[in-house]
């Protein structure tokens, strides 16, 4: 089975800082392997081990350090998509890895459910899409019995149970299997794994086909809300003649 | 299974670890650095001064593209009361000018840049790989045991595992620290604009200032506080002995919070903004806490090995040199095909040729010597303090009456036989 995981490299949500006069993150943030992502890695690798075959991970813009760690935990082969216009959004991501993924007809990517960086959330369902490929977002557990994924995903107010079979995309949330720590011979076998870096022209994409459809318009700190009305320790019919005069005061009793 | 197995491994990416790595990979060796932290300079405090000369030995012309913050133009010693300081400066506009003296870090940056350039050179850096313990065979180190991570062999092991070195410690070569061997330093990093650290501190931008503060910035505890100017942060912190924060129950960052309230260091930090909180430990026992530092297929390194110099606060630059110094013995030891002890003792004499153990053993009476006399750092700044006080008052009363009054309080309270033996005593201690 070829298994493919969408890799992405953020910033170390640990270290993240805004700086207000640049407008922007403070540069030099060391970059790392986007976590949900990760888990992803993880159920691809257990997969693997459990029907053979072959995992790829695929990063659009560099991502050195990330891959290799992917590769130190069992990856076999690592792809990254470079150009100008990449990563670029959401859109220009997935298109970038749709013209690669065509190539490669993969049966399952897995993905992380979302970045921590800009966490839209978009790229697996717009890989799906363009993909014409059922999609299972919120991933939290999964077993593959006679050629069909039987999923858990998490929704609002439960748990929900599917039934898919390959090829499929399928986003991971981090209630899955820990990420595996990468043995130091994974590491080490890790140095003799291919890379391979392909630029949008090597996948016969334009530049017209990678115009991206959000516009970059900056970072901005949330302005600070008040505190608001806190009301506890009182009887509770004290609680209600408080909340009414509050919200009457506010003109929301009409 | 066959083993896995490469030339060198270092353990930890420090500036030790990463100076050995960095000379061995220049040198066509294959070596691996195994880091705990998820990047180098995760796990890494330090005060946050690099000095030029030792570093240009490892990279030449390093200052033209690291991340650095400022030249250190200027320096200050403070002596403090409670509320008074009085205080040497020392300013030279050639400190300012290439190839400068010493500069400012953050280290999560500088770490990463400098195993950077260990990688660009050929080494492997492997990081969130925690090291639990060396490998033996035939009584000889043979590698090194990542818990489920796995083993890796290699002709020798480089230990640069920082202050309080658990894998000198598991292979037999040191002790656990004692508290008297140990300081405790509290750090925080303050975020002001450029333009008000030039403004408070009186430097033009890519210049800045070093001070480090003795007497009441640690409760006269052995240790001091120091203030270093970064580009738009400075680094604040206090540090003093284990074993006299233990005795005198006093917490670090107490004395931290003590420090920034001083009234001569409070108005530098005013409306400054916290940016990050943290605490290391510091080699204090110098010579006489040294471990075994070579041994059958292992060496140790830097903070590991217990090279600082508390006394000029230096420990990145013995870091770095022990490191390169390590690595060019595995060099000779890798050209004769013998990583004994035997063959791995040229390490010593290369440390002994160096200024490191020089310098280590200069200074190894200097923690005894201020400890035996507690007054140093109470009763001498408060008496320094009240003399200069008395001097500059202008009062009335006739000058000779009052440099008369000085003089006998600082006979009754600084004691001039005492003041001389002291003298004298650290003279011999420093000077033979």
């Amino acid at each position: 089975m070829k298994i493919v995981v969408l890799l992405k490299e953020v910033p170390d949500p640990n270290a993240v800082r805004y700086d207000p006069r640049l407008g922007d993150l403070v540069p030099g943030i060391q970059r790392v392997a986007n976590e949900y992502d990760l888990y992803a890695l993880e159920a691809a690798l257990r997969l693997r081990e459990q029907v053979g075959g072959e995992v790829v991970v695929a990063s659009v813009g560099p991502a050195r350090d990330a891959l290799n760690r992917a590769l130190a935990m069992g990856a076999d082969r690592a792809v990254t998509l470079e150009g100008e216009a990449l990563p670029g959004d959401a859109w220009t991501t997935a298109r970038a890895l749709v013209a690669w993924l065509q190539r490669e007809q993969p049966d399952v990517i897995w993905c992380g459910q979302e970045t921590s960086d800009s966490g839209t959330g978009n790229v697996g369902p717009a890989v799906a899409a363009q993909l014409d490929l059922p999609l299972v977002s919120n991933v939290v557990g999964w077993e593959f019995r006679d050629r069909v994924f039987e999923i858990e995903r998490e929704i609002e107010d439960g748990h929900q149970f599917q039934e898919v079979a390959p090829p499929v995309v399928l986003c991971a949330l981090s209630a899955l299997p820990q990420p595996r720590l990468p043995t130091l011979r994974g590491i080490m076998d890790a140095r003799r794994k291919p890379v391979e870096r392909l630029t949008a022209a090597d996948l016969g994409l334009s530049d017209d086909a990678l115009q991206p459809l959000v516009q970059w318009e900056g970072l901005s700190q949330p302005v600070a809300k008040a505190a608001g009305v806190v009301v506890q320790d009182v009887p509770p019919d004290e609680a209600v003649e408080r909340l009414l005069t509050f919200l009457e005061s506010r003109g929301l009793l009409g | 299974m066959s083993q896995e197995r490469v030339e060198v491994i270092v353990v930890g990416a420090g500036p030790a670890g990463v100076a050995a790595a960095l000379t061995l990979a220049r040198a066509g060796v294959e070596v691996v650095v195994l880091e705990r932290g998820a990047y180098p300079g995760a796990k890494n405090v330090m005060g946050g001064i690099l000095y030029r000369q030792p570093t240009e030995e490892l990279v030449p012309g390093f200052w033209r593209e690291a991340p650095l913050e400022r030249a250190i133009v200027e320096q200050r010693y403070l002596l403090l009361t409670d509320e008074d300081a009085l205080g040497v400066t020392y300013r030279t506009p050639a400190f300012g000018q290439p190839p400068y003296n010493a500069f400012s870090v953050l280290r999560a940056e500088w770490d990463r840049w400098f195993a950077q350039q260990a990688e660009n050179a050929g080494a492997l850096l492997a990081t969130g790989v925690t090291v639990e313990d060396v490998l033996w065979e035939d009584g000889r180190i043979v590698g090194v045991r990542a818990g489920e991570q796995g083993e890796l062999y290699a002709d020798v092991v480089i230990l640069a595992d920082g202050a309080n070195s658990l894998l000198a410690q598991k292979a037999g070569l040191a002790r656990e620290w004692r508290p008297e061997e140990q300081a405790l330093v509290a750090k925080e990093l303050l975020r002001l604009s450029e333009t008000e650290i030039e403004r408070r501190f009186g430097v033009p931008p890519g210049q800045g200032v070093a001070i480090e503060a003795f007497g009441a910035s640690t409760g006269g505890l052995l240790g001091y506080g120091f203030l270093y100017t970064n580009r738009d942060t400075v680094s604040v912190g206090t540090g003093a002995l284990l074993s006299d924060l233990i005795t005198h129950e006093v917490n670090v960052s107490d004395l931290l919070d003590r420090f920034k309230r001083h009234p001569a260091i409070a108005p530098l930090l005013e409306g400054a903004e916290l940016v990050e909180y943290s605490a290391h430990l510091i080699p204090e026992g110098g010579w006489r806490a040294l471990p075994t530092l070579f041994t059958d297929g292992a060496l140790v390194v830097g903070d590991a090995a217990g090279f600082v110099n508390p006394l000029s606060r230096e420990g990145s630059n013995f870091a770095m040199i022990s490191g390169k110094l390590a690595a060019e013995t595995i060099l000779e030891a890798r050209a004769a095909g013998d990583f004994s002890a035997f063959a791995l003792s040229r390490y010593w004499q290369k440390l002994e040729e160096s200024f490191i153990l020089s310098d280590l053993e200069t200074i190894r009476n200097v923690t005894p010597f201020v400890h035996q006399r507690p007054y140093l750092l109470r009763e001498y700044p408060e008496a320094l303090a009240r003399a200069f006080q008395h001097y500059l008052t202008v009062d009335g009363t006739p000058k000779a009456q009052k440099y008369r009054a000085i003089v006998r309080e600082l006979m009754r309270d600084v004691r001039p036989t005492r003041l001389l033996r002291d003298v004298l005593a650290g003279v011999f201690q420093l000077a033979r």
